[in-house]
């Protein structure tokens, strides 16, 4: 059976579903659309959905990609379909033909925050020592997850991240940055975290 | 800044915040400054909630269908939502274009359990809207409530403008039109309280006057000026066959407790059976035609996406051929991968068949609700249904391979004795005997449920008391220590005191409003989840307002007192009821109206079953 990857977009007026409801989502969207799903065999039969990273609540995305396996044939002419099915805030951008494996090295993010400013050093020192973030039960380090990392005082706090993926495991960005304001004990809250592109490798 | 990105800076830091942000398939999108009249529809409770149900739905669409008005949605915030929102001057806020109530004209709460009262009362206080119908002049949004509490309004009558009793389809539009009017001039907000009141349907509290005696009951209620009906009868709609339905109806994003689309097949319940307050309000059984059912399903799966269709109503079976409504749904959704469900249906060997077909891999839970243990007490309370049926129906479903079976039960019911509740020990032990005897290639799932029978106006045990708490937990134990003795069975009753509460607010009078205003000032909302609901500072509630809840709630009272609700009329008469309750206590029954017309006065509304027959 056919299976495509979709490329989408999704801003910060849809992005604090959670991964769940956007695999759900698009479910009902290709149902609208009246494009048939592929559905797996068993018990309770589900569609055949990917995302290659997952979009956890909060996150806004300029650019992530789903794969899914289809029933029929479509083309890049059911864009606007299904663009015009989708609520307001998530877009999809491209279809292409899922021949070829894509594997995911590593993404930008962006996490904005209302913190008063701070000294930068603070933050950098901050990246020099480990860190240590719980991650299912299971302490990880982020530092070998994180390539660079920057905190820009604009309007917001901003702070950017270039995150390694390693064999599909990685440190979310919000995570460090909670860490961090634990840490040193700064006034602040995460607004939203926008991931400002995925870095991937097609494969054979 | 304005609201909407206020919202959008805290969500991060909050519990599920696409409860929220609004935006679904299919939510109605218009210029607020371009309608006449602007409607907020409140849910009291949490979004999951109120967007799992269908009335909601029904009238958010239809009101949309008008170019002229623009019907939004608000829902309660969940605590921590609340606490930011409280730190942050943030108002709540409807869904649609993050408006905050006080800007609408017409504010308009659904009541579907009495334990949303408070919740109500906290949406009003997070508008900052004055809580008291007094304290609000023109300047304020009229506010408005309907649904099945509003029979009995009185506990409310301080805080709401008026009630729209029964069917809401086309009392609703009546009314904004006479807004509308009024909005154009000059208007008091009295005078126009008073037209409305002229409105078949719409109940103005604040245009009576109540008097109470010596012990308490009261004396009269009698309209302050000449021309104000002396009763408000609710409104139906007569025809189901032209009244609206939406054909595309909005579809969350996030999961909510009821994630398809429902379909009401009908309206009304034939039964009779005697505690049911919605077996007598929604008189007469109106049933909807099979072919617009069919189209309808079709229409809303593509213009919704949904997995889900059920069917709904209040006694699924009662549809004229149902198997045959099912199947046809059923064949036109499963290639989509679509499944249905079909709620409240009666089990015996048909519908097992169906259930089957319908869910060919998931073995659904079986419910039953015989609500009492023994004949007797199932006759005192009409509830058709006996052992045979319940019997033979499970070993057919355990011949079929169910083996999911939950039984329904009501303690502390009318004549009640322990007896009976024996009786519901002898129904899981004969259950658990067949299963013993028949089936050994599942595991037997047996959960008992019982709830404390509350006693609810207009129905005919209207003048029963409800136990006391302490027999309540003597009874609950009672049933525990004998569950205890048959293995594998999973015994869960209802909150005793959330019981009782629901007893004193669904027969309360309008000295309950300070009751209410204190129990918000403690804290209570979200009443209705046990986790949050606290006897304790309800307690004090009532302390401080010097009523005594066991006036309401335990109090049997006679025939000839007069009730707080009489003043609304269901269509049922009070002689029907008074003769059914007497009827109880001689265990004698009452057949459904397909069997016959028991002449309970619901033909005055020249509609349903009562003249199909005929």
């Amino acid at each position: 059976m056919p299976r495509y990857r979709f490329y989408f977009t999704r801003e910060r007026e849809q992005s604090f579903i959670s991964h769940l409801d956007m695999m759900r989502l698009m479910e009902r969207t290709f149902r609208i659309a009246d494009i048939k799903l592929k559905f797996s065999e068993g018990f309770n039969p589900h569609p055949k959905i990917t995302f290659i990273l997952p979009m956890s609540v909060g996150l806004s995305t300029k650019g992530d990609i789903f794969e899914i396996e289809l029933d029929q044939e479509i083309t890049d002419e059911k864009i606007d379909t299904i663009n015009n099915i989708l609520p307001k805030g998530i877009r999809i951008l491209k279809i292409e033909n899922a021949i070829n494996k894509i594997e995911v090295n590593g993404f930008i993010s962006r996490v904005v925050t209302n913190s008063e400013p701070f000294n930068k050093n603070l933050f950098l020192k901050f990246l020099e020592g480990d860190i240590i973030i719980i991650k299912k039960d299971k302490p990880k380090n982020a530092k070998e997850f994180i390539n660079t990392a920057d905190v820009i005082f604009d309007k917001y706090t901003e702070f950017l991240f270039d995150i390694r993926v390693i064999k599909q495991s990685f440190i979310k960005p919000e995570e460090i940055v909670k860490k961090f304001i634990e840490d040193f004990n700064i006034n602040s809250s995460i607004l939203y975290v926008i991931r400002e592109k995925i870095n991937f490798q097609r494969g054979i | 800044m304005i609201v909407k990105d206020k919202v959008f800076d805290v969500l991060f830091n909050v519990e599920r915040p696409g409860r929220y942000t609004g935006n679904e398939i299919n939510m109605v999108v218009k210029d607020k400054d371009k309608v006449d009249v602007r409607f907020a529809f409140c849910f009291p409770d949490l979004y999951e909630i109120g967007m799992s149900h269908l009335g909601l739905k029904i009238l958010y669409h239809m009101l949309n269908e008008r170019e002229d008005i623009y019907c939004e949605r608000v829902f309660l915030p969940w605590f921590d939502m609340q606490e930011i929102m409280k730190k942050n001057q943030i108002p709540i806020f409807s869904l649609e274009t993050y408006s905050t109530i006080d800007e609408f004209d017409i504010i308009g709460f659904t009541l579907q359990y009495e334990m949303s009262y408070t919740n109500l009362l906290k949406v009003l206080e997070l508008g900052n809207i004055p809580l008291r119908s007094s304290q609000r002049d023109e300047n304020y949004p009229i506010v408005i409530a309907g649904g099945p509490c509003s029979f009995n309004p009185e506990p409310l009558s301080s805080f709401i403008d008026l009630f729209v009793l029964g069917e809401g389809e086309e009392v609703t539009l009546e009314l904004i039109d006479l807004y509308k009017d009024y909005k154009q001039k000059k208007y008091k907000k009295e005078e126009f309280l008073i037209k409305a009141s002229q409105i078949e349907g719409i109940y103005v509290p604040s245009l009576y006057d109540v008097l109470y005696t010596k012990e308490g009951t009261i004396k009269s209620i009698t309209p302050k000026y000449s021309g104000i009906p002396k009763i408000v009868k609710k409104r139906i709609i007569k025809n189901l066959e032209n009244v609206y339905f939406p054909q595309k109806m909005i579809t969350p994003i996030i999961e909510v407790v009821h994630d398809r689309v429902t379909l009401e097949i009908f309206r009304g319940c034939a039964r009779g059976c005697r505690f049911c307050q919605a077996g007598y309000i929604y008189r007469p059984v109106r049933f909807k035609n099979k072919e617009s059912l069919k189209a309808t399903t079709i229409n809303l799966i593509k213009t919704s996406g949904s997995n889900e269709v059920s069917l709904s109503s209040l006694s699924t079976s009662d549809y004229p051929d149902v198997e045959l409504l099912a199947r046809d749904i059923l064949r036109e959704i499963e290639h989509k991968k679509v499944n249905l469900s079909l709620p409240s249906l009666r089990l015996d060997s048909t519908t097992l068949e169906l259930l089957r077909e319908i869910d060919k891999v998931r073995k659904p839970t079986l419910t039953f609700a015989p609500e009492a243990g023994t004949q007797r007490l199932r006759d005192v309370i009409n509830k058709n249904i006996t052992e045979d049926n319940i019997f033979s129906t499970i070993q057919t479903a355990f011949e079929m391979g169910f083996g999911n079976v939950k039984l329904y039960f009501m303690l502390g019911l009318p004549t009640e004795t322990d007896d009976d509740i024996l009786g519901i020990y002898d129904i899981a032990k004969r259950i658990k005997d067949i299963y013993t005897k028949t089936a050994k290639r599942f595991r037997l799932s047996l959960g008992i449920s019982t709830s404390f029978f509350v006693p609810k106006a207009h129905t005919p045990f209207q003048w029963e008391g409800q136990i006391t708490i302490e027999e309540m937990q003597r009874k609950a134990r009672f049933l525990k220590e004998k569950l205890k003795k048959i293995k594998g069975v999973d015994y869960s009753y209802h909150d005793y005191y959330l019981s009782k509460m629901e007893a004193v607010f669904s027969r309360g009078d309008r000295r309950l409003d300070v009751v209410l205003e204190n129990a918000l000032k403690l804290g209570c909302q979200f009443d209705n989840w046990s986790d949050y609901f606290d006897f304790s500072k309800w307690e004090e509630a009532f302390k401080n307002a010097g009523v005594d809840y066991s006036f309401y709630s335990d109090r049997i009272r006679d025939h000839d007192e007069i009730l707080p609700w009489d003043i609304i009329d269901s269509g049922v008469d009070k002689e029907f009821l008074i003769k059914e309750h007497k009827k109880s206590k001689e265990a004698k029954t009452t057949p459904s109206c397909f069997d016959k017309c028991s002449l309970c006065g619901a033909t005055t509304f020249k509609g349903g079953i009562c003249f199909a027959k005929v």
